[in-house]
């Protein structure tokens, strides 16, 4: 209760005031709605004589796309967990070995491999431009330009996310299918694509929906240790995500308050995204 | 009750009692274990080499100090967030060090203790200060902490690099036009394969090092009587700002970011591939250290308009509610007294505060540190009660124009719009 309520309710408080954290507890001032309509409102702004309705604050809304945009992975990330999942399932010599080497990435500290990645990603001494200067190919700065900078970063996040959780999962659930299923089918005729479009992927359904939540969750909260180890938010506040952006205005700004606010919109649409994908993606989930 | 529960109950009441008493220690407030009146200090600190430095500044105080004992810690990262932590918890250090962009932001918001006072009680001799370096620990007349190391940024070049070309050395009067057509000289594509081998100049990925720049073309960053209203969007700052950028942009003698891959400014420098950086004193004190063997040395910035160039500072600071400012104030008077700022200056950690310790023989022989020292006159500080959101929209406009998705102009009045924005919350 301590150590989970307790800062949740203060954090919902905080969500209400302004406090800069410097001026210690004395400083909270009570601000009401005021940080929400900082952070989500709309006003009507005069520009060069037009009068324009403009976001209160559109960093928000940018980093709120940043997020979105980062998220675009999860399908791709699901699918490379599902084809490893499938692959490692088969029967085959050093397969335990595989799958260690697969889930590796997942034990390991992700700001090292943030790190590690960044010197991949290096534009003159980087992995990734070497191998691809011997096709010929000159790469481009990869974090560096707006255009590529979050393809990197989904790049690095798939790297590390395919092999892990995700993988896991549909591994237990391809080992929770009734081989008889699979032996009906064959005595049938069914090929390879059909045992799987017709049994495999209907009886994995559940476990897709609990990884695709759960990413979606982690999706929203996540792109941190991205930013903070190899871009720094950048360039021109390209990668910075609303994770990065509550920890900028909990500790370079000293907003607290706006923080806090930041935290229970995210909370919100968070609820929101999960609740709708429950009530919709809950229709295909097949359980036997 | 089974004994198997009742053993597990009180397992677990144990470690439970345990994990608490971790987080707790008995210690009298302000007082160490041998009744010495105990002051907590806090540092940060750029590089592994200033760690003894510092440390034995301290050993000098609590041997020259009996009844004081000062515990000092050295943040390696997260300064900031460690002392606004503190803060919050009410558990701040006695004293610390206050960078010159946060003061003001300290100052309003009462964590710093007013030290007019002791000041004048103790005779300290304000007029020995550079005045650019006691503007940022002052407001209304008062003062909230004094500069304990200070230094400016300056041109650094590669003296083989100009020599190679047949350039004269910078001059202390150079112009802008001058440091241009050096830079131009100096960018060549050594092993002919079509691509810059040595760059003429680099763009500061440092922020700061873009305001001397505006300085000199008679720009400033906020108004001096208002520390809240921006005036980087005014046609003397973007002007400064889109001559440094087109370096890059137009004259190709600059890279971007990605055509000199990870290094710094600084590696880039020390390696040889950059001919001229704008930088400040700590990365005299590291090339000396990473590249013992390179002939370079420092101007002052090209003349835009005027001779100015930004100047930086670190004081020390009393926490507000410390309860023992006496004992504060005594250790304060100490790290900025000259005595302890020329043994600093001697280990290389920073430029001097003072004029008094600027004019020491020590420096007679020294051109490089004269070069720092001699612009510390007329130097400028940066700061402001929102430093920190201002420099987040300075990234982001400079980030724009060099990914040419704005006009400098356009993309530093949207940095300002935002700034006004923001801080209006």
């Amino acid at each position: 209760m301590c150590f989970s309520f307790f800062p949740i309710a203060a954090s919902l408080l905080l969500a209400f005031c302004r406090w800069d954290i410097i001026s210690g507890l004395k400083g909270i001032e009570w601000a009401g709605i005021g940080n929400f309509k900082s952070l989500i409102g709309f006003s009507y702004v005069v520009s060069l004589g037009k009068t324009t309705l403009a976001p209160n604050d559109p960093l928000f809304w940018k980093y709120l796309y940043n997020t979105v945009c980062l998220m675009s992975a999860i399908p791709v990330g699901m699918a490379g967990s599902l084809l490893l999942a499938v692959l490692l399932n088969k029967q085959f010599p050093l397969r335990n070995l595989f799958r260690t080497i697969y889930f590796l990435p997942t034990m390991c500290v992700p700001v090292a491999l943030f790190l590690l990645w960044r010197w991949i990603f290096n534009n003159q001494y980087g992995l990734l431009n070497w191998v691809l200067s011997l096709a010929g190919l000159h790469g481009p700065d990869w974090l560096g330009t707006v255009a590529w900078a979050k393809p990197s970063i989904m790049l690095a996040g798939l790297w590390m996310g395919i092999g892990g959780g995700g993988m896991m999962l549909y591994l237990a659930g391809l080992q929770g299918i009734p081989r008889e299923l699979y032996e009906a089918a064959d005595i049938d005729g069914a090929h390879a694509w059909q045992r799987f479009w017709h049994i495999t992927w209907p009886l994995l359904s559940p476990t897709t929906f609990f990884i695709f939540i759960t990413s979606v969750i982690g999706g929203f909260q996540g792109g941190f240790e991205a930013a903070y180890m190899m871009t720094g938010g950048g360039p021109a506040g390209s990668t910075t995500t609303m994770a990065y952006y509550i920890y900028q205005n909990a500790f370079t700004w000293f907003q607290m308050g706006l923080a806090a606010t930041l935290s229970w919109i995210l909370f919100i649409i968070v609820m929101v995204v999960t609740l709708l994908s429950w009530r919709f993606g809950g229709r295909r989930v097949f359980y036997f | 009750m089974s004994h198997k529960r009742q053993y597990m109950a009180t397992l677990c009441l144990s470690w439970i009692g345990l994990l608490v008493m971790t987080g707790c220690e008995y210690r009298r407030a302000g007082v160490d274990e041998k009744g010495k009146i105990l002051l907590r200090s806090i540092s940060f600190t750029g590089t592994p080499t200033e760690y003894p430095i510092i440390m034995a500044s301290i050993a000098d105080f609590n041997n020259a100090h009996p009844d004081i004992h000062v515990e000092h810690e050295i943040v390696a990262m997260e300064y900031s967030s460690k002392l606004l932590t503190a803060f919050a918890a009410g558990k701040a250090p006695d004293v610390f060090w206050v960078p010159s962009g946060s003061a003001q932001s300290y100052i309003i918001r009462g964590v710093l203790l007013e030290i007019t006072p002791f000041i004048q009680a103790d005779g300290i001799d304000l007029n020995d200060f550079y005045p650019a370096t006691l503007d940022p620990y002052r407001l209304n007349g008062r003062y909230y902490g004094l500069p304990n190391d200070a230094c400016s940024s300056v041109m650094f070049f590669n003296k083989e690099h100009y020599d190679a070309a047949g350039l004269r050395y910078p001059k202390d009067d150079w112009s802008w036009d001058e440091f241009v057509s050096n830079a131009k000289r100096l960018t060549r594509d050594i092993d002919g394969d079509g691509k810059t081998d040595q760059w003429g100049f680099v763009i500061p990925g440092d922020i700061w090092m873009l305001f001397p720049s505006i300085y000199s073309n008679g720009g400033r960053l906020f108004d001096p009587l208002d520390p809240d209203l921006p005036l980087f969007a005014k046609p003397e700052a973007t002007q400064a700002v889109e001559m440094l950028l087109n370096l890059a942009l137009k004259e190709k003698v600059a890279p971007l970011r990605g055509q000199m891959g990870d290094q710094d400014s600084k590696r880039g420098f020390q390696l040889g591939r950059i001919s001229m950086m704008i930088s400040g004193w700590w990365d005299m004190t590291d090339t000396e250290e990473y590249a013992p063997n390179m002939k370079y040395s420092v101007a002052p910035m090209p003349r835009i308009k005027m001779s100015e160039t930004q100047i930086y500072s670190t004081g020390t600071g009393i926490y507000v509610n410390t309860p023992h400012p006496r004992e504060a104030w005594e250790y304060v008077k100490f790290v900025t007294s000259s005595q302890q700022m020329l043994v600093r200056c001697k280990g290389r950690l920073a430029g001097p505060s003072r004029r008094s310790v600027g004019k020491d023989p020590y420096f007679n022989d020294r051109y490089k540190d004269k070069v720092f020292i001699a612009t510390m006159e007329t130097g400028l500080s940066c700061y402001g009660a929102h430093f920190d959101i201002m420099q987040d929209e300075l990234i982001q406009a400079r980030d724009r124009v060099l990914q040419e998705l704005q006009t400098t102009e356009d993309s530093f009045k949207e940095g300002e719009l935002n700034f006004l924005r923001r801080i209006k919350k």
